[in-house]
């Protein structure tokens, strides 16, 4: 094969990958922000039930999202305000997540899925293998990106000493503070956090589609 | 488009690297599996979330995690101890179980119909 053939093969096949990616973003961005946005909605639906039937203030907490979410009130139009930012916020990063994801688990392509040889058609015969690794970094790294900026975003409109929700991280993040330093201690430890957690997801992801197909072909994940 | 060898190893062999590639980023999610996934990581998660706050406690006079408590206005029987990071992680469970679900759920049949059109394109396109 002469080499500008081979070039233009190459170019092609990573014009494929790249659509198919980024296909395959839209979806999970989309699948992310309507779950998000959902259970946002929902939350504030039901805390505005509970706190009616109470007789007490509503959303004593979610409230403190309308830090982040602009509009966003525990009241019945905030819920779809709140609906809104959730879709956004949810989708850009479930989007940038899978970005990561398809980018840095690699192109063995056989390792990333395994065969139902029951399957009726031979397109259905895949299923899809998720890398821990890959999975890993990518929510790591979206979790950390957003407690940085949410943090940022505290220190920028100078209610850093005022934040004492946000302080209360700290229970979880060791040396975390409103501020940037703490910012980017906070975002090392969720890294830690959402790269441990993700890894989980995929090897019970994994273990239970591969018992599923009695044992599946061995690929290495 | 291939022919799936005895035993079903073989398949995968007989396919081209691009097509490999376009089965694999368009290959289903096994469903249950994400369920199952989801609800064991998010009952993880919580359960530790609650347990920490309980191992850690609070000065004399505060209470014990205030803002996890605001889980018991949507967790009936939640509560920020030993027994309501069993029931935290259970309620959970269930939310991490309905969302890898619907997860797949989603990702499957929007795959589908993208490959159900290029396949009639296909048999269009050869019926010319």
């Amino acid at each position: 094969m002469a080499s500008a053939d081979i070039t233009a093969a190459a170019n092609a096949n990573e014009t494929a990958f790249n659509r198919l990616v980024w296909f395959n973003t839209v979806i999970l961005a989309t699948v992310f922000g309507a779950a998000c946005g959902g259970l946002l909605l929902v939350a504030t639906y039901a805390s505005l039930a509970v706190s009616s039937a109470m007789g007490v203030e509503p959303g004593q907490y979610l409230m403190l999202l309308g830090v982040f979410l602009p509009g966003y009130t525990v009241t019945p139009v905030g819920a779809w305000i709140g609906f809104f930012w959730g879709f956004v916020y949810a989708a850009l990063s479930g989007g940038v997540m899978y970005q990561i994801y398809a980018r840095s688990a690699g192109r063995d392509w056989a390792k990333t899925v395994t065969f139902d040889v029951k399957a009726p058609r031979s397109i259905m015969q895949l299923t899809l293998i998720l890398s821990p690794r890959a999975l890993g970094l990518a929510v790591g790294a979206i979790l950390a990106l957003q407690v940085f900026l949410s943090t940022a975003w505290l220190v920028a409109r100078g209610t850093a000493d005022e934040s004492v929700h946000a302080e209360l991280l700290n229970q979880y993040l060791p040396g975390y503070t409103v501020s940037m330093p703490g910012a980017l201690i906070g975002a090392v430890w969720l890294f830690v956090y959402g790269f441990a957690f993700s890894c989980l997801f995929a090897v019970v992801y994994n273990y239970v589609a591969k018992k599923r197909l009695g044992g599946g072909s061995s690929n290495g994940r | 488009m291939f022919e799936p060898e005895a035993g079903g190893r073989g398949g995968r062999e007989a396919m081209s690297p691009n097509t490999l590639m376009v089965m694999s980023l368009f290959a289903k999610a096994d469903v249950m599996a994400a369920a199952a996934a989801g609800a064991a990581t998010a009952a993880l998660a919580m359960f530790l979330l609650t347990i920490s706050l309980v191992i850690r406690g609070a000065a004399p006079g505060y209470e014990v995690g205030p803002h996890l408590s605001a889980f018991m206005t949507f967790w009936p029987g939640y509560s920020v101890s030993v027994g309501g990071s069993v029931v935290g992680a259970f309620y959970a469970s269930l939310i991490g179980a309905v969302l890898g679900f619907v997860t797949g759920v989603f990702w499957n049949f929007t795959h589908l119909i993208i490959i159900g059109a290029a396949v009639l394109r296909g048999e269009w396109l050869e019926a010319e």
